[in-house]
């Protein structure tokens, strides 16, 4: 589904990781781990292609993937559930809005613009958001942070249901999240 | 993609832009306002005077060349600056970002336009001699400048100081915009020349499409870099 080989990324002249190479499977969840500053987020960030790579190849074949990263932002003047109705009409698919929402427990805050929510709040709708798609592939950038252990016990339950019909990369340092892996790369 | 699921993302990014911009009007504060005080401005400065055609048509185009520039960038800086860019390029298409921003700021220049335009004729008593030149003037004019400024939005918007550099790449680009649109407009206040502010009148129209049409590809070049 997803392949890496001898990845690096270099900013400036300075690089923050090199020969990297992972492969993750259908069914499996694979947890990059590592310090701070040591390049889990743009290593997930080179696999969404919002940055690129300075060397390596990277090969996907799943035809689409859902993205949640902790640094990512959200719209302050839309609400929850425009929100949803906007990135469905991006993508061009159903929006969803009454079953994401109960998914992932913001049904009480369909209508509460985003500037409103907590940073808890925020990190859910934008789980929502990644698996709107029902992607093959879900991406999750320390997906955890912020969230109360309802909010983890909820992203606990996404991981396991996306593991059924595809694969989640995750970037994280939280023990919790780490015991859902099937695999690691780890970059310490 | 289908010409249908286009129109769904162009319209889906036209709808976010009205909603937030409803919600939190900084564009319509940051033109409207400017507009505003330079008409009283004017309208002071130039009591008991009667403003020729020329001079009439070259205060308002700096008022529409200023508040253009002042507030139509954001659409694209504004998305950088909040940390919204990466959902929309993990979600949609550069192009119909570009259109769904570009129809945003066409739609908010041409509000401004003739809001302004009426309330500049009213108050500094000026006759329109030729409404037809006016009109296409203003709708041209409206799609040119906010064709050239969206696009200087869409190409600054990942720089450091992008509001300074989207103000200094549309300085070439607003040019012919300003030269053909006081053209047009002295024309339709009374200037002679007829043909001379249909020509310009045309140019802007042209000009405004040509802007529109090649934004996308130049936009779509620069979108995840």
């Amino acid at each position: 589904m997803l392949r890496g080989e001898n990845l690096g990324k270099r900013f400036t002249d300075r690089w923050i990781f090199r020969r990297v190479s992972f492969e993750l499977a259908a069914g499996q969840i694979l947890a990059v781990i590592g310090p701070n500053g040591c390049g889990k987020s743009t290593l997930l960030g080179i696999v969404a292609g919002l940055i690129p790579s300075t060397e390596g190849t990277l090969r996907m074949d799943a035809t689409a993937f859902g993205y949640a990263a902790l640094a990512g932002e959200l719209y302050a003047d839309l609400t929850v559930a425009e929100h949803l109705e906007f990135t469905a009409d991006m993508r061009c698919c159903e929006a969803r809005t009454d079953e994401l929402l109960a998914l992932v427990g913001l049904s009480p805050a369909k209508s509460a613009p985003a500037r409103t929510l907590s940073s808890g709040m925020r990190a859910r709708l934008k789980l929502a958001i990644a698996v709107q798609e029902r992607p093959p592939l879900l991406i999750l950038d320390e997906p955890g942070a912020g969230l109360d252990r309802q909010g983890c016990a909820v992203l606990a339950d996404v991981i396991e249901r996306q593991r059924g019909h595809g694969a989640v990369l995750l970037a994280t340092n939280d023990p919790e999240e780490m015991k859902l892996a099937t695999h690691e790369l780890d970059f310490n | 993609m289908t010409p249908g699921q286009w129109r769904r993302q162009i319209f889906a990014v036209l709808r976010k832009e009205f909603l937030s911009e409803i919600r939190s009007p900084h564009g319509l504060l940051t033109g409207g306002l400017f507009s505003l005080l330079a008409v009283i401005a004017i309208m002071f400065a130039a009591f008991n005077m009667r403003l020729t055609p020329t001079l009439a048509a070259g205060l308002l185009w700096v008022i529409f060349l200023f508040s253009g520039v002042a507030s139509l960038p954001r659409s694209f800086i504004a998305e950088e600056e909040n940390g919204t860019g990466d959902l929309l390029r993990l979600t949609a298409q550069p192009h119909a970002v570009f259109w769904g921003k570009a129809l945003f700021n066409a739609s908010l220049t041409l509000i401004t336009a003739c809001l302004l335009t009426f309330l500049f004729v009213v108050v500094m008593n000026l006759s329109v001699v030729h409404l037809d030149l006016m009109v296409a003037g203003l709708i041209g004019g409206g799609l040119a400048l906010s064709g050239a400024v969206t696009l200087c939005g869409a190409i600054a918007a990942r720089a450091a100081s992008r509001q300074a550099l989207a103000g200094a790449i549309a300085l070439p680009l607003v040019i012919p915009v300003a030269v053909w649109g006081v053209t047009s407009l002295r024309v339709a206040f009374g200037e002679p020349g007829y043909d001379a502010g249909r020509s310009a009148a045309i140019g802007l129209v042209a000009y405004g499409i040509v802007n529109n049409a090649i934004g996308p590809f130049i936009y779509a070049v620069l979108w995840k870099r």
